[in-house]
């Protein structure tokens, strides 16, 4: 199964977990591939346990089909993330329902080794989480049941533990390279512009500060690639620096921004771009790319989305030529020549 | 065997008497705790010289602990007496005779003698009672015991050139064998009288038995003597000895009114022996010494003591120079009580333990004496016991339920048990499954 199937059946899932609120949902979404396991890594009730899994929360949880995607985070390097995880109230069991009293949580780092020291401190139901560097982090939980009047050293140790797993999803360090048939010249004639392989782009991602797993290349990546053209109103192929609008990437709808009077054009979605431009002039071309795992605009919570384009932070750029707009490297389309006409002149006779 | 004669006699004279003995080739008795039963002589043979007489001589080896035959010589003469067992007996085996006197024969019994035989071959030398003057110095009764150093089917109690005035009362000669199925904490015997002179008239104690017949509705009465100085006792025997820890328990009344548990050890003595060999008088402590009325009466006390020391007699003895010493004593039942075993657990508290669900746990018994079995009940009284041992393992535990075991000690071989003392269990859950949730995102 590809990831594109894979998220369609996600999508589809989703909306049928919501039909499926008032019915106490159980059931576990697929998880969003590559990243497994994620989330809850047990959410089976007990064979025989009247309860189903939200009722061993308190409050009741009604609704567990944004469990996985919550457990997908962005990396914000300005801002750190966070999330608390919750752990049930009362003890999962095929013949009664006995309330935890307290709890012990560890932290396993990236799952390969598990800890054996619980975290300082946390013994209640929750535990707050923040900052996480990118890559994987599970976390574990021990439940105990003290009864009234027992010896807490000679209680039962608990022998079942529950596993939940977030990602951070590592930042993305984008460039892109030419790889077009012309080795020197970067442009091409105007009528051109519809089969030109002459100047072809082509980005190249990478983590950025992450080395663990997944590849990247298990990532289903979304691009975008935008085209910035020189508006200098004298001359189309003027190509200095302030010739060219300056983006600013944290606006919504970017691509049809009109710019000190000249459009940033949305132009792609591969990976791999050939411009198709007859416009002739000066351009600059540079590529956004996404993780596709997690809509960046996911809960809608943005407050000015409407001018601010959800989680900037997310969208990683890269430009064609430059490590920036002003050092990018400029394609020219250029003119076909019109007719020329021949007359007469000076005529000796 | 001579340790419990030696308790009778001077230090000087003591050793000799060791000496002479080790000499034989004698080897002290065991008390390996075990179940036994006596094995009583079943014939006997006489002679008479000159002056000697015997009277009921067949009551020496009636299994009548209460009658005897009487060996005497009126002025000069000799008489003996051999009590005769139907098997040979194994050497090393103490064979003893209960022997009395209703006079005063303190200067008479050097010229008594006993002597092991297998048929006519004499094993060892004669043994001389001179050593007991002090035990029967009055109207007394004792236990001798000698241990033969070979196979040996009979013993003879002779005497000869003394007169023994009102003569020397033989009442049986026996030996302890192993056993299975009998009771031990049931005195076998009693023996009782004083070391004084008997005031005319007075029965020093009458009912004897009747202290240790397991009637707690009848009494033997203990009289004293005119001398406070004399000792008057009724000490029951046991066919086994004791553990440490095991206790002794007086049912009594003291015709004077109830005694306080204060002015116990100053009214009258308790001494538990190890065959004749004193542990000395209980100390009474009234820390650890329990004193209650007997259910259902209102002037009849339970006095129950717990003693460290081996036993397998228990005195009870008025005079003897008590500061308090009463005059008359009833007993109604000389008892000696089985330790009941203390049970330990990982980490008991208070006689409770305990324990996850679905597990098991183990019992276990504090100290467990070789000898012993440990019965282990689920009941407090009644029913059978789910396993003998020095542990025992439960059944997978079901929380929500409070266990309750019980266990108690037995010797091994004896069908009476000691209390049983519990244990309880109280089941922990073991914990179900958590599950886990993530909310409150910040990202």
């Amino acid at each position: 199964m590809n990831m594109k199937t894979t998220m369609r059946m996600l999508r589809t899932g989703l909306v049928g977990l919501f039909l499926m609120v008032t019915m106490n949902v159980m059931a576990q979404q697929t998880p969003p591939g590559p990243i497994d396991p994620l989330g809850p890594q047990s959410t089976t009730v007990t064979t025989g346990n009247t309860k189903i899994r939200g009722e061993h929360f308190d409050p009741v949880i009604t609704d567990f089909s944004e469990e996985l995607t919550n457990s997908i985070l962005f990396f914000n390097p300005n801002v750190a993330n966070g999330f608390t995880l919750r752990a049930s109230t009362i003890e999962d069991h095929a013949s009664r329902a006995l309330e935890f009293t307290t709890y012990n949580w560890y932290d396993d780092g990236d799952g390969s080794t598990l800890s054996t020291t619980p975290i300082p401190g946390e013994n209640s139901v929750t535990l707050p989480r923040t900052g996480l560097a990118p890559g994987y982090h599970q976390y574990r939980v021990e439940a105990f049941i003290i009864p009234p009047g027992a010896d807490p050293n000679e209680i039962c140790p608990p022998d079942q533990t529950e596993t939940f797993v977030v990602f951070v999803l590592p930042q993305l360090g984008v460039g892109v390279t030419h790889t077009g048939a012309n080795t020197s010249l970067l442009q091409y004639c105007e009528d051109e512009a519809a089969t030109q392989d002459k100047v072809v782009l082509t980005a190249d991602v990478n983590y950025e500060g992450y080395t663990g797993d997944p590849a990247l290349d298990q990532f289903e990546l979304k691009y975008t690639w935008y085209a910035v053209k020189s508006n200098n109103s004298s001359d189309v192929f003027a190509s200095t620096a302030s010739d060219f609008p300056t983006i600013d990437p944290s606006k919504v709808n970017i691509e049809n921004a009109n710019l000190q009077g000249t459009p940033i054009i949305k132009i792609g979605t591969t990976d791999t771009y050939n411009p198709a431009i007859s416009d002739i002039g000066s351009y600059k071309f540079f590529v956004e790319v996404e993780y596709t795992i997690k809509d960046r605009n996911y809960d809608d919570s943005e407050t000015n989305a409407v001018t601010n384009r959800a989680r900037p932070y997310v969208i990683y750029r890269g430009w064609f030529g430059g490590n920036d707009q002003d050092n990018a490297s400029i394609v020219l389309v250029t003119p076909k020549p019109g007719k020329p006409h021949i007359t007469i002149e000076t005529i000796t006779d | 065997m001579y340790a419990h004669i030696l308790s009778y006699i001077f230090p000087a004279a003591r050793m000799a008497f060791l000496v002479t003995l080790l000499c034989l080739g004698v080897v002290r008795e065991g008390y390996g705790q075990q179940a036994m039963e006596r094995v009583y002589a079943d014939g006997q043979s006489n002679t008479t010289l000159i002056g000697g007489f015997i009277n009921d001589a067949a009551k020496a080896h009636d299994h009548d602990i209460f009658s005897y035959s009487t060996i005497g010589v009126a002025l000069a003469g000799s008489v003996r007496q051999e009590l005769i067992f139907s098997q040979e007996v194994s050497g090393n085996i103490p064979v003893r005779i209960k022997i009395g006197t209703g006079t005063n024969i303190l200067s008479l019994l050097s010229g008594i003698s006993v002597q092991a035989f297998l048929g006519n071959t004499a094993i060892g030398t004669p043994q001389t009672l001179n050593n007991l003057i002090t035990l029967l110095s009055g109207a007394d009764q004792a236990e001798v015991i000698i241990i033969p150093s070979s196979t040996y089917d009979r013993v003879r109690i002779s005497t000869s050139g003394i007169a023994l005035g009102g003569g020397l009362n033989i009442y049986e000669a026996y030996y302890y064998r192993t056993a299975t199925s009998v009771i031990c904490d049931q005195p076998i015997d009693i023996l009782y009288g004083t070391n004084g002179a008997i005031l005319g008239g007075l029965n020093i104690v009458q009912n004897p038995a009747l202290a240790i017949d397991g009637n707690i509705t009848t009494a033997a009465v203990l009289n004293g003597t005119a001398n406070l100085a004399n000792k008057t006792h009724l000490t029951s025997l046991y066919s086994s000895h004791s553990q440490a820890g095991d206790s002794v328990r007086v049912i009594f009344r003291n015709p004077g009114g109830l005694l306080q548990a204060n002015l116990l050890s100053t009214s009258f003595s308790i001494r538990t022996y190890n065959d004749n060999q004193s542990n000395g008088p209980l100390a009474l402590d009234q820390s650890i010494l329990k004193l209650s009325l007997l259910a259902g009466s209102s002037n009849i006390q339970v006095l129950t003591y717990p003693v460290n020391a081996v036993f397998n007699r228990v005195e009870i003895s008025l005079g003897s120079g008590l500061l308090n010493a009463l005059q008359q004593l009833e007993v109604y039942e000389i008892q000696r009580v089985i330790r009941a075993p203390e049970i330990t657990a990982p980490s008991i508290s208070e006689g409770a333990v305990s324990a996850c669900e679905d597990e098991s746990i183990s019992l276990s018994i504090v100290s467990p004496t070789s000898g012993y079995e440990y019965r282990w009940y689920t009941v407090a009284e009644g029913g059978s016991p789910v396993v003998t041992s020095t542990s025992y393992t439960t059944p997978s535990l079901v929380f929500g339920t409070t266990y309750t075991y019980y266990v108690s000690a037995s010797l091994t071989g004896c069908l009476d048990e000691s209390a049983r003392n519990k244990i309880v269990v109280n089941v922990l859950p073991q914990p179900g499954k958590p599950h886990l949730t993530i909310t409150d995102i910040q990202n």
